[in-house]
């Protein structure tokens, strides 16, 4: 259930993403109400899901980079983007910077659900 | 410049002069949140701190580095799209601090606790509110009662609700930023005192527009959350789907006594505070 609706959350970051750069600024604060509260889901759930696993003592080395890089990604990600969303005129740096983390953090979410699938359903 | 009620367009948005200096909008406040948010996420490295510090010390810095860098950020970008350096921090009546501490205290008791109580708390949010109950130190005085108070006044009052006032409906404005306040908590439980917490001291600053007055009811209402930890057994505390008042008042008619006075003291405050903004100048009127 909290793999899919991690699922479920990064999809719908991703599609409002996607939107909100096609339809460019101002932006709708609907749509970046919907943007923001995904991408808070998301976090909020892999946080929970990698705590619980944590603390079972559950995840390999490779498996605890794949989910921190995710992490760190979508936290960058939100940052960036809370700077995109909060101004009217922002350095090209933070634009790229959004981009590629937001972009790094879609490619490694799928993986790190993978993971936590495996933990939760106590795959060696 | 104050915006008439009634004036809005779509969206609740006011067509007004003032509006294209005014920060921030709707939108731009989700910025501001994630903002927030990242950075409370990212303070999280902090924790490697704990091999040299306590506890409770990791929490105030990973704290004040959260919010006062979000905080900075924030103004900066006030600053330069408003030209607005200054916060008001006066409050027009000491008289005044009784109405504003008592109706906090009682809203977070009478109102805040009883609601989130009704919410589950799944095992592992238990043991992390045990450790929150169990911090009664100086280090989280400071945090608790001094720095998130006015940290979070600056930002969500003295910033977003301000900016959101001059562009949209007072309620409009008011829920957004209460909204925005209780979801940066990210949790179901301190949303609920948040957000509650957030529309009082909206209405406050919609009369006074002053942060001042904003900090002084947020300290209360944390200096009665710091007192309590003095008086709570962290280890039974989350053992029944009680509320926190309900183990206090002991249930049943304790509880409604204990509830019905919360609330009598609630209304009164409003009540008063009411009547003293009503005899006030309307704000903007008396510099203009």
């Amino acid at each position: 259930m909290r793999i899919a609706g991690l699922v479920v959350a990064a999809l719908i970051t991703i599609a409002s993403g996607l939107w909100l750069t096609r339809a460019g600024r101002p932006y709708g604060a609907g749509l970046v109400a919907v943007h923001k509260l995904a991408d808070l889901a998301a976090l909020v759930l892999v946080g929970w899901m990698v705590v619980v696993a944590h603390r079972a003592a559950m995840m390999h080395t490779l498996e605890w980079t794949v989910v921190v890089a995710a992490a760190t990604l979508a936290v960058v990600a939100l940052l960036t983007g809370g700077a995109l969303s909060a101004t009217e005129s922002t350095p090209a740096w933070v634009r790229w910077a959004h981009r590629v983390t937001a972009w790094g953090a879609a490619a490694t979410v799928a993986p790190s659900a993978v993971v936590v699938a495996r933990v939760y359903s106590g795959g060696a | 410049m104050t915006a008439a009620v009634g004036d809005e367009g779509t969206n609740g948005e006011v067509p007004m002069e003032a509006a294209p200096r005014s920060y921030p909008s709707i939108a731009q406040s989700w910025g501001i949140f994630g903002i927030v948010v990242g950075m409370s996420v990212l303070s999280a490295a902090t924790t490697a701190l704990e091999r040299w510090i306590t506890v409770e010390g990791v929490a105030l810095v990973s704290y004040v580095f959260a919010m006062g860098l979000s905080f900075w950020i924030i103004y900066a970008m006030r600053r330069r799209r408003t030209g607005k350096p200054h916060f008001e921090f006066r409050i027009s009546s000491p008289v005044l601090f009784v109405p504003l501490a008592l109706g906090s205290v009682a809203l977070l008791y009478g109102v805040s606790a009883p609601i989130a109580g009704l919410i589950p708390v799944p095992e592992f949010a238990r043991e992390w509110l045990r450790g929150l109950v169990v911090q009664t130190g100086p280090m989280t005085f400071v945090y608790f009662v001094l720095a998130a108070p006015v940290l979070e006044e600056l930002i969500f009052r003295g910033i977003m609700l301000d900016g959101l006032l001059d562009r949209y409906r007072p309620l409009t404005a008011i829920l957004v930023s209460s909204f925005m306040f209780g979801i940066v908590h990210m949790n179901p439980y301190q949303f609920v005192a948040a957000f509650l917490m957030g529309c009082f001291v909206g209405w406050i600053y919609l009369h006074t527009r002053s942060v001042g007055a904003c900090i002084v009811v947020h300290m209360a209402g944390n200096l009665a959350g710091f007192i309590q930890r003095f008086f709570t057994d962290a280890d039974t505390m989350f053992e029944t789907e009680r509320s926190v008042l309900q183990s206090f008042g002991g249930g049943g008619a304790q509880f409604i006594l204990v509830e019905l006075g919360l609330l009598i003291v609630l209304t009164l405050s409003i009540v008063l505070l009411k009547r003293r903004y009503d005899a006030m100048a309307p704000v903007g009127e008396e510099s203009a």
